[in-house]
């Protein structure tokens, strides 16, 4: 480095080394070490150019460590101060690390799981992965590939890295491992595992042989399913399992964080489809239509893939599995296809958990100026001893830090059992929720925006507590609560007001869709109710109606039952099959059931006109049919219904007519849906169906060894047949509307979160407004003002300031509630009746927030007040 | 009295500024050029070095700003100088002990040999 010629330009750039040193070591010791380089400059010049370049290859890096070493000097000292300060204020600690813990472990459990399913792929080269569609002669695109296309694609094109498919289905059913159930397999072909990147956790994965017809049965389990159905069991590769009565090896089992293509969390293993495809079907796997991943070649971009693909493999030739020509096939990266429903709301809640957080922070910042304030004394004795406003402020602000920083790591503690709660309530849908932890990101992230909000907390009470003006106060030993300070207070009242009041929009939003979705009567009794899906196998399928009452009668011995049902429709499920019926000029699609005679009084739906089915109404019996209210209001236009006749057409072609006996009352037949559709029944005895809902009536739906005596029952009667989704029927019904149901709960839960703290903040508040002005209080009741009226004036100061915190969190709310529209149903992001009510009950928690403190204000005994000043 | 003891050891460059405050109060500067010259330039401190030095010997009551300054017309008003405390000269002392028996350990272990010394 060439020596600067001129001794002022070395000077001055050792004085700008000397700003590496902490101000006050500077002051300390600046002009000397200046003056001391100023020597050694000289010294060193009179030796001539190499001395002179010496002295400064030594001086740059020593400054530079010196530098930080006095600044990391500097923060210890700091922080052990900070740490005997919080030990002598324990309530004022206690408080604001409670209230920093909340704030940074909501955010940090939420962080957790955005991270969790959109930022971070279990896969390695995520950019590579995409799924393959194609885009038809009519323009619209599907996911759905045909067999033969995919075929082609696998063996035609050497523009990917790799293809494979994910098949259909019926899921198998697994014996010989506990009771019989059906295990929720994903079948693939041989290369999925490749295309996708994740080597097993034990054992292996498919051999090409396994993928072709004839070979000997194989799967790969879940880490998921390993854990439970194996206990871990470190020799549950080569086990054999029977599933759909064929010996199936486990070959392999998969790490934790592998859910298959599309990350599902309840996958219990992988069957390969390769045989299916060949024609063989295996494992219940389906191959008419697939869903095909392809991992790209390194550089190459989804267009070009896409259209180079599309020639090689000659899709446009091939039938697509409608049976139609002429298509081409698109690129959409995995990552993409995965979240992207859940991009916008999931975002929209992480802003919400900000939210959170800002109030918290408002929150402290508040009582740090009302600690400040009672520190002012400490504060002005420390300034006037010479220490500088710059150094009191980093003092303040180390102590926010420490503050913030033991409530992040209280915070970061909590998150791990908050978090637990969030994927409670997940979708089943979402993907990558076994993926969700508090990683190395998160906690950095935490940590991150825990030095960031203690900053910026710090710096408003540290400036204001340490301000010229308020020495002037503490010189003048006045109480007033003159404006410094007191307007920065109603500022971050006003702000914690708007917040909390934007979440609670949100939040009420979230629920008003919830209860339009999830009624609280629906029409029918679900509570005292468990469901379970019964689809006949094999032979027992062309024998419906003896299998049925075989199974009936099993199901009703069990202890703890009271009555069985059955129908094949049940309303809000979200599963339903549609017929066409035609009534005099009149047809109409409706939703139809197939249902026990006992039925609609098992469900509590009351028949209006006419009456049930009976065990009369059997196969030989003229065909009759039970339709609701709304069938009536639409089709028959109120005529008479009974002993009127519909011509019912099924979605096979099949037509029945039959007369209808009865009407039953509405039920909200689909969860989303305000009205009732047109719905009609038919009895089980007069129908052919494959699979049907049990029903089963007991005092406590939720026991788990019901279910596991119900599924043990049905499998001493026919070891063949296996009940699927054994669950409360209130579970059930959640699980429909799962998506608005986490919604609802996490903006609740914020929105609570937000009152409570921005109450707190408002009642504290007015609290020491109350204090400051004991004296003018005093002197009031002293002239004969009445405690109602000192009350009011308080009261009239929270809700000034609740009604200006209203006025712009409406605001808020308005430019936000858009974020949510996808998740929304039956309410619009700006229905003015979720406003309103949000409004009037954010000003009955401020009005109750400030009364507490206000009647305070009215116990002033004005004798006590004017002696204390 | 603290007891000298506590703050053993040393470290070597805290030592050595100690040692050159032992037979004169000095300025930052000289006592850079002492140590350099005593040690051969073994031992070469920086400015940046040497205050963080100075500043914790000052904490711990080591050195003292003195207040005998040289005649005007040799001195720069903006530097100081330090003298070694009582306690200072202690510390030192008790840091040479604990050196000495150091070096008297690796004779009797024969590490040292007449040859090399």
């Amino acid at each position: 480095m060439a020596p600067p010629r001129r001794p002022a330009a070395s000077v001055r750039l050792f004085k700008l080394l000397l700003r590496l040193f902490p101000a006050e070591f500077r002051g300390d010791f600046g002009a000397e070490m200046e003056a001391d380089f100023s020597d050694q400059l000289r010294d060193a010049r009179r030796g001539g150019r190499r001395p002179t370049a010496a002295l400064w290859r030594r001086t740059l890096p020593s400054m530079l460590r010196a530098g930080l070493v006095q600044h990391a000097a500097a923060v210890t000292y700091d922080a052990r101060f900070a740490l005997r300060s919080m030990a002598r204020t324990p309530a004022f600690t206690a408080v604001a690390l409670l209230i920093i813990a909340l704030g940074t472990g909501a955010n940090a459990a939420m962080f957790s799981v955005v991270d969790a399913i959109m930022l971070r792929s279990p896969f390695p080269d995520p950019d590579r992965l995409a799924i393959v569609r194609v885009q038809g002669a009519n323009g619209r695109t599907t996911s759905a590939i045909s067999s033969a296309q995919f075929r082609s694609l696998r063996d035609h094109t050497s523009i990917f890295d790799g293809v494979a498919a994910l098949g259909g289905g019926q899921r198998p059913i697994l014996t010989g491992l506990g009771e019989p159930r059906r295990m929720n397999v994903e079948c693939v072909t041989a290369d999925m595992f490749r295309v996708l990147g994740t080597p097993p956790l034990a054992g292996r994965t498919f051999s090409a042989d396994e993928d072709r017809p004839g070979a000997a049965s194989a799967v790969v389990v879940s880490y998921q399913f390993w854990r439970r159905d194996f206990a871990g069991a470190a020799d549950a590769v080569g086990r054999v399992i029977t599933l759909n009565n064929v010996p199936t090896t486990v070959v392999g089992i998969m790490p934790r964080r592998f859910g298959g293509p599309f990350s599902r969390n309840n996958n219990d293993g992988w069957v390969p489809l390769g045989p299916t495809l060949d024609g063989q079907r295996t494992a219940g796997c389906a191959a008419a239509a697939v869903n095909v991943f392809a991992r790209l070649k390194p550089g190459a971009t989804l267009e070009s893939a896409a259209r180079q693909a599309t020639d090689s493999a000659a899709i446009a030739r091939l039938e697509d599995w409608q049976g139609k020509t002429g298509g081409r096939l698109t690129l959409m990266s995995l990552d993409e296809q995965t979240a992207s429903e859940l991009r916008t709301p999931l975002l929209a809640l992480l802003g919400a958990v900000g939210l959170v957080l800002l109030i918290a922070c408002a929150n402290v910042a508040n009582l740090q100026m009302e600690r400040l304030f009672g520190r002012r004394v400490e504060m002005a004795v420390r300034m006037a001893l010479g220490a500088t406003r710059a150094r009191t402020v980093t003092q303040t602000l180390t102590e926010n830090l420490v503050l913030f920083l033991l409530g992040a790591f209280a915070g970061i503690a909590a998150a791990r059992w908050t978090q637990q709660l969030i994927v409670g309530l997940l979708p089943a849908y979402v993907p990558h929720a076994n993926d969700i932890e508090v990683s190395g990101r998160v906690l950095a992230a935490t940590l991150a925006v825990a030095v960031l909000t203690g900053l910026a907390v710090g710096l408003i009470p540290a400036v204001q507590g340490t301000s010229p003006a308020l020495m002037n106060d503490l010189r003048a030993s006045t109480r007033s609560s003159s404006g410094r300070g007191g307007w920065t207070r109603r500022g971050l009242v006003v702000g914690q007001v708007a917040l909390s009041l934007t979440l609670l929009v949100g939040a009420m939003l979230m629920i008003a869709t919830f209860r339009t979705l999830r009624p609280d009567r629906p029409g029918f009794t679900a509570s005292d109710k468990l469901t379970a899906n019964l689809r006949l196998q094999g032979r027992a399928a062309s024998a419906s109606s003896r299998v049925f009452d075989n199974v009936f009668a099993h199901v009703q011995a069990v202890p703890g039952v009271r009555s069985v049902s059955a129908s094949t429709y049940l309303p809000m499920s979200g599963m339903v099959a549609i017929v066409s019926a035609r009534a005099g000029s009149s047809t109409q699609d409706a939703y139809s059931g197939v249902v026990t005679p006992n039925y609609f009084a098992e469900m509590d739906i009351p028949i209006v006109q006419g009456r049930a089915f009976v065990d009369q109404d059997g196969p030989g019996a003229p065909q009759v049919a039970i339709v609701n209210e709304a069938f009536l209001r639409k089709m028959l236009f109120d005529r008479a219904a009974l002993g009127a006749r519909v011509d019912v057409t099924f979605f096979d072609g099949r037509t029945e007519s039959r007369q209808i006996v009865g009407v039953l009352r509405d039920t909200r037949s689909a969860g989303g849906d305000l009205k009732a559709r047109p719905e009609i029944y038919m009895p089980l005895a007069q129908s052919s169906v494959q699979g049907l809902n049990l029903i089963v009536r007991a005092p406590n739906p939720g026991d788990p060894r019901l279910a596991a005596r119900i599924r043990s029952a049905l499998y001493a009667a026919d070891p063949t047949q296996v009940l699927d989704r054994v669950m409360p029927m209130s579970d059930m019904l959640d699980s429909t509307v799962s998506t608005s149901r986490f919604g609802a709960w996490l903006l609740g839960t914020f929105a609570a979160m937000a009152l409570l703290l921005a109450a707190v903040g408002l009642a504290a508040s007015i609290a020491w407004w109350v204090s400051q002005r004991t004296r003018e209080i005093g002197v009031r009741m002293a002239l004969g003002a009445r405690p109602a009226t000192v009350t009011r004036m308080f009261l009239r100061q929270g809700v000034a300031l609740t009604l200006a915190g209203i006025a712009l969190g409406l605001g808020g709310a308005a430019a936000c509630t858009r974020l949510l529209e996808s998740w929304l149903y039956g309410v619009t992001p700006l229905d003015p009746r979720v406003f309103t009510a949000s409004a009037v009950g954010m000003l009955a928690i401020a009005v109750t927030a400030s009364y507490l403190p206000a009647r305070r204000a009215a116990r002033v005994d004005p004798v006590i007040a004017l002696r204390t000043e | 009295m603290r007891d000298p003891a506590s703050l053993l050891p040393l470290t070597p460059v805290l030592f050595h500024v100690l040692l050159s405050l032992s037979d004169a109060d000095r300025h930052g500067y000289a006592i850079l050029k002492e140590v350099a010259e005593r040690t051969d330039g073994a031992v070469t401190l920086s400015t940046g070095t040497l205050y963080g030095l100075i500043k914790r010997a000052l904490a711990e009551g080591l050195i003292v700003e003195s207040r005998r300054r040289p005649r005007a017309d040799q001195d720069d008003e903006r530097r100081r100088y330090y003298r070694l405390t009582d306690f200072g000269r202690q510390v030192v002392a008790a840091e040479a002990r604990r050196l000495e028996q150091l070096v008297a350990s690796a004779w009797d272990k024969r590490v040292l040999r007449r040859s090399e010394g």
